[in-house]
């Protein structure tokens, strides 16, 4: 955390090789975060483009409050999938979500089953509300604590806690409605 | 069930970033300039020591005439009781002054009706007196004859 900091403290300079670490250090994360909300990789990309580029103009007006820097991260990158779906209103293709998400996941190709249930998962994802999509995400993707979520979210540890509840209710209700569609075509 | 769904949701952490697109954006982003937030412009100017010396200095300076200055005038302000006699024996000397000249003037003009009233005293006024000197004919014959006939009567 003290390392952080000082990289924190080196960026809000005006130095961009320490921000460059916080970049490498978060890209994947934020990244994953935004491709899951917002299913398309071009999107995805310009998203985090977007976040980090914000996140370098206005890292002086960052203030450590004893969260780590991913928080803060995170809540440029929440502010911006609402505006994404604000201005653009896409149309979710799931198919087209497919594709793309199983695109990039490495070695995947030759592991079919897995790809399809990580493909149901990503459905799943999808049928769940915003905040209910991020709390998962940011809890068992990103592995945040409640308090880095609520933190992110603008939300207490409690609240995020009942969401989550709600979300993994949600879920495991659509993969065993998708699961049971599956097997009734089978048979 | 859940524990399943853990394990899904947990495999999705395999999602990664292209690295052609991290690098571009990394070398995109860190060639911007930040954003000049005035507020941290202004706290950084007024946290150096030579600002903050020479408003000490000025502060010291200011206090110090504060002290040094004569206040008699600044005191009498804020008393308004004095204020208001201050007020009050200015509008009497205006009045007093006004009275002594009314007063003069009433007595020149008194003095200059009077003289005009008054038909027996002999005019004074040189330039007159010389006026009329001057429209005596003394060297008028008759008056030469009267001055004679005088003379006899008279001795």
């Amino acid at each position: 955390m003290k390392e952080e900091i000082t990289l924190i403290q080196r960026a809000q300079s005006g130095e961009s090789e320490a921000f460059g670490v916080l970049y490498d250090t978060y890209l994947p994360k934020i990244y994953r975060f935004i491709l899951l909300k917002v299913t398309k990789k071009t999107d995805a990309e310009d998203l985090t483009h977007q976040v980090f580029l914000s996140a370098w103009q206005n890292v002086k007006s960052y203030r450590f409050q004893g969260n780590p820097f991913s928080s803060w991260l995170y809540k440029i990158a929440h502010n911006a999938v609402i505006d994404f779906y604000r201005t653009q209103k896409p149309i979710v293709d799931i198919e087209l979500v497919s594709e793309d998400s199983l695109a990039h996941l490495p070695n995947l190709e030759h592991e079919l089953d897995r790809g399809m249930e990580l493909v149901k998962v990503r459905h799943a994802l999808t049928k769940l509300k915003p905040d209910e999509q991020s709390i998962l995400i940011m809890k068992f993707v990103d592995e945040l604590s409640n308090k880095e979520i609520a933190e992110a979210l603008h939300k207490t540890e409690g609240a995020i806690r009942v969401i989550q509840h709600r979300a993994l209710k949600q879920i495991k209700n659509t993969l065993n409605e998708s699961t049971n569609t599956q097997t009734i075509r089978t048979a | 069930m859940s524990q399943q769904i853990h394990k899904q949701l947990e495999q999705l952490r395999q999602i990664s970033p292209n690295p052609q697109f991290a690098a571009r954006t990394r070398l995109s982003i860190l060639s911007q300039k930040q954003n000049i937030s005035y507020m941290d412009v202004f706290v950084s100017f007024v946290q150096k020591p030579m600002v903050i010396g020479s408003f000490a200095f000025a502060l010291a300076l200011f206090a110090l005439i504060s002290i040094l200055s004569p206040t008699v005038t600044v005191s009498s302000l804020k008393d308004t009781e004095t204020l208001n006699q201050e007020i009050s024996d200015f509008s009497i000397n205006i009045h007093l002054k006004e009275l002594s000249y009314q007063q003069n003037a009433d007595s020149m003009i008194m003095a200059a009706i009077t003289e005009i009233k008054d038909t027996k005293t002999s005019h004074l006024n040189q330039k007159t007196l010389n006026s009329e000197s001057q429209d005596l004919n003394i060297e008028n014959k008759n008056t030469e004859d009267i001055n004679k006939l005088l003379d006899t009567v008279i001795f």
